[in-house]
């Protein structure tokens, strides 16, 4: 609705009100008597002040139009004050207008339309009640009684005789009276098929219902002179306080929606903190919209084109229109990205709707966000675990090559010069002999030197025989007794290399810093993954740093690896023993499209790691059990 | 070297399963067994060998050290490892001539 009809509306409020507050003083033959013309002029403005009101606060709804009609329709009888014979014959024919606009407001409450065929049918019948009797009395009334003014006749009089104005009269108030129930039967109905916020959008009209409907049909009576003078004047006296607020009602109905609008600025507080899944959203926006049964659907891409899912990410379809349900399409820079699916009286309320549709707007745009960020944290992990395991692949790849070509060659060479050692024996010259022995020490050393260089670029033995193997054989090399006690099934290989370099550090620095006599190193099933523990009995108590042999234990100096570790205990004695442990636990990353690294699968590897499980080894070396 | 030491052999395998039938078969009284094989390891025909009757003297060898494979040798039932670099005729007679 533009600017021009409310502008209209209010132009003619004014100017109505303008002339009826002036008119009693200017024109009317009994000169503006205060005790009629404040409640009159009250109950006048009241509905139009508020009918304007409505116009401005709703346009989409007619309420405010009807308002502002009814209050023009209160004023239009009292022309009849004025001492001409058509006017005071229109007023006394036709004055009973407003009684029908004022039915119609009732039942089309709060969108101002009439919705079904029955509510058409009450208020085109009321219509027909209103020319029918009006018509009929118009030309059937002829009043007389002492003391007549000239110009109070009836003009439009043409036949008849009292009684069948009378006749008449009768008919017309049954009908009234008929028409007051099915108005009331007809807002009672209403009431009863809404659902929660249909029903909370009728309230202030019910609550109406029953003092207008009653003062209409005493009004009635009263006109019939059916009721004593003092009945009389508390009627017109209930009459005026009923209307003088009734359009109050109708205000506060519109008005309660600006009022709850406040809640949506609470909704926004609320999903501000809102960092769980989407159902929270849905009961948040449920609530401040009074609509338990509220859906919210997202839009996805699918691979058959776009579509709407609920919570659970199900395919959901739009209702049609005559569902009773109602949709609002959220969406952000013109394309859809979600949709409300709501109680159709939640229309009623546009603004409301508007707010928390802005609001869930945020958080849903938050929600999507947060996922997208998830999503690409998750890609980060998984490209990183693919560099970690690429790069065990080619430490592998490259140890395998010094072993299968530069040591083999030597080590074939360093046998062959032991044969002709042999052979020479003793009947060698003493010269060669030892010529040849020192080659021989020479060649041993250097491939000392290269198994050393090959075992530092990756433990052969952990890809063949395992973590449980890979750990003892380090424990063989440590300066200090080392125990190993390892109770844990073969998993993913990044994790055994990483468990595997955590040790060796840890028992690296037990032999540099510690000062220990012994250590153990400890292996068991953490969920997916494994927990490893390292722990000595030297002078380093639970300080991790300089003096303690566990500095950097647990967290492997490769900033790569590091996401498979999570230190814990970093303060923890060891039962055992004065010095101190370090544990981490290590788990397998999760790569996308797997749900997690696969053990490797050569038949008797698999097999061998089923005896890892089953029996937890410990070996000793030169130390007490663990 | 072997032959030139004194020792006859009686068979050459190419894998386990090959030298668990061998010796079987010919029931020898040294095996001398590598590591790395291409199908099961050598402490795994190790323990195959050792738990047959009349078992042979076993003797891993590897290119690699002892103390690359941990407690592996010792519970394999092997009467010894001889590194590769290491081995002559003289050290493997010290280690025949120390099996029970």
């Amino acid at each position: 609705m533009t600017r021009r009809p409310v502008l209209l509306a209010a132009l003619a409020s004014a100017g109505t009100v303008a002339f009826y507050t002036l008119a009693p003083f200017l024109l009317w033959h009994n000169h503006g008597d205060l005790n009629y013309l404040v409640p009159v002029i009250a109950v006048g403005v009241s509905f139009l002040a508020a009918g304007v009101a409505g116009m401005v606060r709703r346009p989409a709804s007619r309420v405010g139009v009807l308002m502002v009609a009814v209050g023009l329709a209160w004023f239009a009888p009292d022309i009849g004050n004025i001492s001409l014979g058509i006017t005071w014959s229109l007023s006394k024919d036709f004055g009973s207008l407003f009684l029908v606009l004022l039915g119609q407001l009732f039942v089309s409450f709060p969108t101002g339309r009439l919705r079904t065929r029955w509510d058409r049918g009450v208020v085109a019948g009321a219509y027909a009640w209103y020319v029918l009797s009006n018509v009929a009395g118009a030309l059937t009334w002829n009043p007389v009684w002492p003391g007549q003014r000239p110009f109070e006749h009836n003009v439009f009089y043409a036949f008849g005789s009292p009684r069948l104005n009378d006749v008449i009269g009768t008919v017309g108030d049954v009908g009234a009276v008929v028409l007051v129930v099915l108005f009331a039967g007809t807002v009672v109905r209403h009431w009863l098929r809404a659902s929660r916020p249909g029903r909370r959008a009728l309230a202030p009209v019910l609550w109406a219902t029953a003092p207008t409907g009653a003062w209409v049909i005493l009004d009635q009576l009263s006109n019939r002179n059916l009721v004593s003078a003092g009945l009389d004047h508390a009627i017109y006296t209930l009459g005026y306080l009923v209307l003088t607020a009734l359009p109050f009602g109708f205000l506060i109905g519109l008005l309660r929606v600006r009022l709850r609008r406040g809640a949506v600025g609470n909704l926004v507080v609320e999903l501000g903190g809102h960092a769980g899944p989407p159902a929270g959203l849905r009961e948040a926006l449920a609530r401040v919209l009074g609509d338990p049964s509220l859906q919210i659907l997202y839009r996805v891409s699918g691979a058959g084109g776009s579509e709407y899912v609920d919570d659970a990410g199900h395919p959901a379809a739009l209702p049609g229109d005559d569902a009773g349900r109602s949709v609002t399409i959220l969406d952000r820079d013109g394309a859809p990205i979600a949709a409300l699916i709501h109680d159709s009286a939640l229309d009623s309320e546009p603004e409301l709707l508007e707010s928390a549709a802005a609001a869930a707007r945020l958080a849903i745009d938050n929600e999507r966000l947060q996922a997208e960020v998830r999503s690409q944290l998750r890609e980060v992990r998984a490209s990183r675990a693919r560099i970690v395991e690429a790069g065990d692949r080619e430490r592998r790849r490259v140890e395998r090559n010094l072993h299968d070509g530069a040591q083999q060659r030597l080590v074939t060479l360093s046998m062959a010069l032991g044969m002709i050692r042999d052979r020479a024996g003793t009947s060698a010259p003493t010269g060669l002999a030892r010529d040849l022995d020192d080659a021989i020490v020479e060649l041993r050393g250097a491939i000392g030197d290269l198994r050393h260089l090959a075992r530092g670029i990756h433990p052969a033995i952990l890809t063949d025989e395992g973590l449980g193997a890979a750990l003892e054989s380090l424990a063989a090399r440590c300066p200090v007794p080392v125990s190993v006690c390892y109770d844990a099934a073969r998993c993913a290989e990044a994790v055994e290399v990483t468990a595997y370099f955590v040790v060796a550090e840890g028992l690296a620095n037990v032999a540099k810093h510690a000062h220990a006599t012994g250590a153990t190193v400890t292996v068991t099933q953490n969920g997916g993954g494994i927990r490893v523990e390292v722990a000595d009995n030297g002078a380093g108590g639970v300080c991790t740093e300089a003096g303690s042999g566990l500095r950097g234990a647990g967290r492997p100096r490769r900033r790569d690896r590091r996401h498979l570790s999570h230190p814990q205990h970093t303060r923890a004695g060891h039962p055992a023993h004065r010095g101190a442990a370090r544990r981490c636990a290590l788990t397998p990353p999760v790569s996308p499209g797997r749900t997690g690294w696969p053990a490797r699968s050569r038949a008797p590897r698999a097999a061998r790691a089923r005896s890892w499980r089953r029996t937890p080894r410990c070996s000793a070396k030169d130390s007490p059990g663990c | 070297m072997l032959g030139s030491a004194g020792y006859h052999v009686v068979a050459e395998a190419a894998d386990g399963a090959g030298g668990i039938g061998a010796a079987r078969r010919l029931r020898p009284g040294v095996v001398l067994l590598d590591v790395q094989l291409p199908d099961i390891t050598g402490f795994e025909v190790a323990r195959v060998l050792v738990a047959g009757p009349s078992p042979p003297v076993v003797v891993l060898v590897s290119a690699r050290e002892a103390v690359d494979y941990g407690g592996l040798i010792e519970r394999s039932g092997s009467a010894g490892f001889v590194s590769k670099s290491d081995l002559t005729a003289r050290s493997l007679s010290v280690l025949i001539g120390r099996a029970p």
